[in-house]
Protein backbone atom coordinates (compact mmCIF):
# COMPACT_ATOMS: atom_id res chain seq x y z
CA UNK A 1 0.00 0.00 0.00
CA UNK A 2 1.20 3.50 -1.24
CA UNK A 3 0.35 6.29 1.77
CA UNK A 4 1.44 9.47 2.29
CA UNK A 5 0.19 12.00 4.89
CA UNK A 6 0.76 15.68 4.18
CA UNK A 7 0.71 18.53 6.16
CA UNK A 8 0.07 21.98 4.41
CA UNK A 9 -0.33 25.84 5.26
CA UNK A 10 -1.79 26.61 1.76
CA UNK A 11 -4.74 26.13 -0.44
CA UNK A 12 -4.78 21.88 -1.53
CA UNK A 13 -4.26 20.94 -4.63
CA UNK A 14 -4.73 17.00 -5.41
CA UNK A 15 -1.41 15.20 -5.61
CA UNK A 16 -0.38 13.61 -8.44
CA UNK A 17 -1.57 9.34 -8.99
CA UNK A 18 2.17 8.29 -8.20
CA UNK A 19 1.84 4.74 -10.09
CA UNK A 20 0.18 3.53 -12.74
CA UNK A 21 -3.62 1.91 -12.04
CA UNK A 22 -4.11 -0.94 -13.76
CA UNK A 23 -4.80 -3.17 -11.32
CA UNK A 24 -7.17 -0.14 -9.52
CA UNK A 25 -10.55 -0.29 -10.13
CA UNK A 26 -11.83 2.76 -8.40
CA UNK A 27 -10.34 5.79 -6.72
CA UNK A 28 -12.51 7.91 -4.39
CA UNK A 29 -11.72 11.34 -3.65
CA UNK A 30 -12.87 13.42 -0.26
CA UNK A 31 -12.56 17.00 -0.26
CA UNK A 32 -13.78 18.30 3.88
CA UNK A 33 -14.59 22.04 2.73
CA UNK A 34 -15.51 24.90 4.93
CA UNK A 35 -18.89 25.99 5.62
CA UNK A 36 -20.07 29.44 5.95
CA UNK A 37 -21.76 29.03 8.93
CA UNK A 38 -20.64 26.87 12.61
CA UNK A 39 -23.64 26.55 14.80
CA UNK A 40 -25.92 29.18 13.95
CA UNK A 41 -22.74 31.63 13.39
CA UNK A 42 -21.80 33.07 9.87
CA UNK A 43 -17.86 32.85 9.80
CA UNK A 44 -14.56 34.16 7.62
CA UNK A 45 -13.52 30.74 8.20
CA UNK A 46 -11.80 28.36 10.49
CA UNK A 47 -8.00 28.27 11.61
CA UNK A 48 -6.65 24.31 11.77
CA UNK A 49 -3.72 23.83 14.30
CA UNK A 50 -2.46 20.08 15.13
CA UNK A 51 0.20 18.27 17.00
CA UNK A 52 1.75 17.44 13.79
CA UNK A 53 4.29 14.71 14.94
CA UNK A 54 1.32 13.15 17.18
CA UNK A 55 -0.88 12.81 13.86
CA UNK A 56 1.18 11.81 11.70
CA UNK A 57 1.42 8.50 14.17
CA UNK A 58 -2.40 8.48 14.61
CA UNK A 59 -2.87 9.02 10.92
CA UNK A 60 -0.41 5.58 10.26
CA UNK A 61 -2.08 3.67 12.84
CA UNK A 62 -5.27 4.66 11.44
CA UNK A 63 -4.45 3.96 7.69
CA UNK A 64 -2.73 0.50 8.65
CA UNK A 65 -5.88 -0.58 10.53
CA UNK A 66 -8.07 0.50 8.14
CA UNK A 67 -5.93 -1.13 5.33
CA UNK A 68 -5.75 -4.70 7.33
CA UNK A 69 -9.50 -4.82 6.68
CA UNK A 70 -10.04 -3.00 3.22
CA UNK A 71 -6.60 -3.66 1.48
CA UNK A 72 -6.73 -0.36 -0.73
CA UNK A 73 -3.73 0.17 -3.03
CA UNK A 74 -3.31 3.64 -2.42
CA UNK A 75 -3.75 6.54 0.41
CA UNK A 76 -3.27 9.99 0.29
CA UNK A 77 -4.17 12.66 3.07
CA UNK A 78 -3.92 16.47 2.73
CA UNK A 79 -5.19 18.37 5.67
CA UNK A 80 -4.70 21.97 5.79
CA UNK A 81 -3.44 24.17 8.80
CA UNK A 82 -3.65 27.91 9.29
CA UNK A 83 -6.47 29.52 8.08
CA UNK A 84 -8.76 28.20 5.67
CA UNK A 85 -11.69 30.34 4.42
CA UNK A 86 -15.19 29.56 3.56
CA UNK A 87 -15.87 27.51 0.46
CA UNK A 88 -11.54 25.96 0.46
CA UNK A 89 -10.70 22.32 1.41
CA UNK A 90 -9.41 21.79 4.71
CA UNK A 91 -9.06 17.93 4.53
CA UNK A 92 -8.49 16.13 0.82
CA UNK A 93 -8.55 11.71 1.26
CA UNK A 94 -7.94 10.16 -1.86
CA UNK A 95 -8.11 6.16 -1.64
CA UNK A 96 -7.42 4.14 -4.23
CA UNK A 97 -8.41 0.34 -4.45
CA UNK A 98 -9.26 -2.99 -6.55
CA UNK A 99 -13.13 -2.49 -5.97
CA UNK A 100 -15.26 0.46 -4.97
CA UNK A 101 -16.27 -0.69 -1.83
CA UNK A 102 -13.24 -1.25 -0.47
CA UNK A 103 -12.26 2.37 -1.77
CA UNK A 104 -15.62 3.76 -0.34
CA UNK A 105 -15.23 2.02 3.59
CA UNK A 106 -12.04 2.94 3.60
CA UNK A 107 -12.53 7.05 2.82
CA UNK A 108 -15.70 6.83 4.89
CA UNK A 109 -13.83 5.16 8.18
CA UNK A 110 -10.61 7.10 7.81
CA UNK A 111 -12.66 10.34 7.93
CA UNK A 112 -14.96 9.34 10.95
CA UNK A 113 -12.36 7.74 12.95
CA UNK A 114 -9.91 10.41 12.39
CA UNK A 115 -12.30 12.73 14.02
CA UNK A 116 -11.64 10.88 17.14
CA UNK A 117 -8.11 10.53 17.59
CA UNK A 118 -5.80 12.87 15.28
CA UNK A 119 -4.80 15.73 17.30
CA UNK A 120 -5.78 18.19 15.17
CA UNK A 121 -8.09 21.46 16.27
CA UNK A 122 -10.21 24.37 14.33
CA UNK A 123 -11.02 27.53 16.10
CA UNK A 124 -13.89 29.63 14.10
CA UNK A 125 -13.02 32.82 12.66
CA UNK A 126 -15.80 35.71 12.42
CA UNK A 127 -16.50 36.98 9.58
CA UNK A 128 -15.32 41.14 10.02
CA UNK A 129 -19.24 42.32 10.08
CA UNK A 130 -20.88 40.49 13.20
CA UNK A 131 -20.12 40.04 16.56
CA UNK A 132 -21.15 36.88 17.71
CA UNK A 133 -18.28 34.98 19.79
CA UNK A 134 -16.26 32.64 17.61
CA UNK B 1 14.21 13.86 38.63
CA UNK B 2 13.44 14.16 34.73
CA UNK B 3 12.27 17.37 33.23
CA UNK B 4 9.59 17.59 30.55
CA UNK B 5 8.01 19.60 28.25
CA UNK B 6 4.33 20.33 28.70
CA UNK B 7 2.61 21.34 25.47
CA UNK B 8 -0.55 22.72 25.36
CA UNK B 9 -2.96 22.55 22.46
CA UNK B 10 -6.20 24.60 20.93
CA UNK B 11 -8.59 25.34 23.90
CA UNK B 12 -6.86 23.40 26.74
CA UNK B 13 -3.97 26.59 25.82
CA UNK B 14 -6.67 29.39 26.06
CA UNK B 15 -7.58 27.87 29.72
CA UNK B 16 -4.01 27.49 30.93
CA UNK B 17 -2.72 31.03 29.25
CA UNK B 18 0.36 29.42 27.99
CA UNK B 19 1.29 26.31 24.89
CA UNK B 20 4.65 25.17 26.25
CA UNK B 21 6.16 25.11 29.36
CA UNK B 22 8.98 22.92 31.17
CA UNK B 23 8.34 21.03 34.40
CA UNK B 24 11.03 18.77 36.50
CA UNK B 25 9.01 15.62 37.91
CA UNK B 26 9.66 12.09 39.15
CA UNK B 27 9.63 9.28 37.04
CA UNK B 28 7.11 7.44 38.68
CA UNK B 29 4.81 10.71 38.94
CA UNK B 30 1.45 11.09 36.74
CA UNK B 31 0.68 13.53 34.05
CA UNK B 32 -2.31 14.42 36.45
CA UNK B 33 0.34 14.97 39.29
CA UNK B 34 2.57 17.31 37.33
CA UNK B 35 -0.05 19.39 35.92
CA UNK B 36 -2.23 19.62 38.59
CA UNK B 37 1.44 21.25 40.27
CA UNK B 38 1.41 23.64 37.16
CA UNK B 39 -2.41 24.32 36.91
CA UNK B 40 -4.44 24.08 40.50
CA UNK B 41 -8.01 22.64 39.39
CA UNK B 42 -7.06 21.93 35.51
CA UNK B 43 -10.27 19.92 34.56
CA UNK B 44 -8.55 16.64 33.46
CA UNK B 45 -12.26 15.07 32.55
CA UNK B 46 -12.21 17.17 29.75
CA UNK B 47 -9.09 16.97 27.94
CA UNK B 48 -7.12 13.57 27.18
CA UNK B 49 -3.45 13.50 27.75
CA UNK B 50 -0.40 11.86 25.43
CA UNK B 51 3.35 11.17 26.47
CA UNK B 52 5.74 11.34 23.87
CA UNK B 53 3.18 11.23 20.87
CA UNK B 54 0.89 8.01 22.79
CA UNK B 55 -2.14 8.90 24.16
CA UNK B 56 -2.02 7.31 28.19
CA UNK B 57 -4.44 7.78 30.81
CA UNK B 58 -4.25 10.53 33.14
CA UNK B 59 -2.74 8.38 36.32
CA UNK B 60 -0.06 6.30 34.40
CA UNK B 61 3.50 7.31 35.45
CA UNK B 62 5.52 8.74 32.38
CA UNK B 63 8.15 6.64 33.10
CA UNK B 64 12.18 7.56 33.12
CA UNK B 65 12.44 8.08 29.28
CA UNK B 66 9.57 11.29 29.36
CA UNK B 67 10.63 14.22 27.26
CA UNK B 68 7.19 15.42 25.98
CA UNK B 69 3.77 15.71 27.64
CA UNK B 70 0.48 16.99 25.85
CA UNK B 71 -2.81 18.14 26.76
CA UNK B 72 -4.98 18.07 24.36
CA UNK B 73 -8.85 19.18 24.10
CA UNK B 74 -11.41 17.55 22.32
CA UNK B 75 -10.01 17.06 18.32
CA UNK B 76 -12.02 18.47 15.82
CA UNK B 77 -9.83 18.53 12.63
CA UNK B 78 -11.29 17.57 8.95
Amino acid sequence: MDTEVIFIDGPIASPPLGRKLRETGAVVEFHGIVRATEGEAPVAGLFYEAYEPMARKEFARLIADLGERHSPQAVSVVHRLGFVPVGEASLYVRVGAKHRGAALAFCGELVDRMKQDVPIWKTARMRPDTSKPA
Amino acid sequence: MIQVKILAFAQAADRLGWREMLAECAPDESPRAIVERIAPGFDFEWARVAVDCEYMPWDDAVGAVAQEIAILPPVSGG
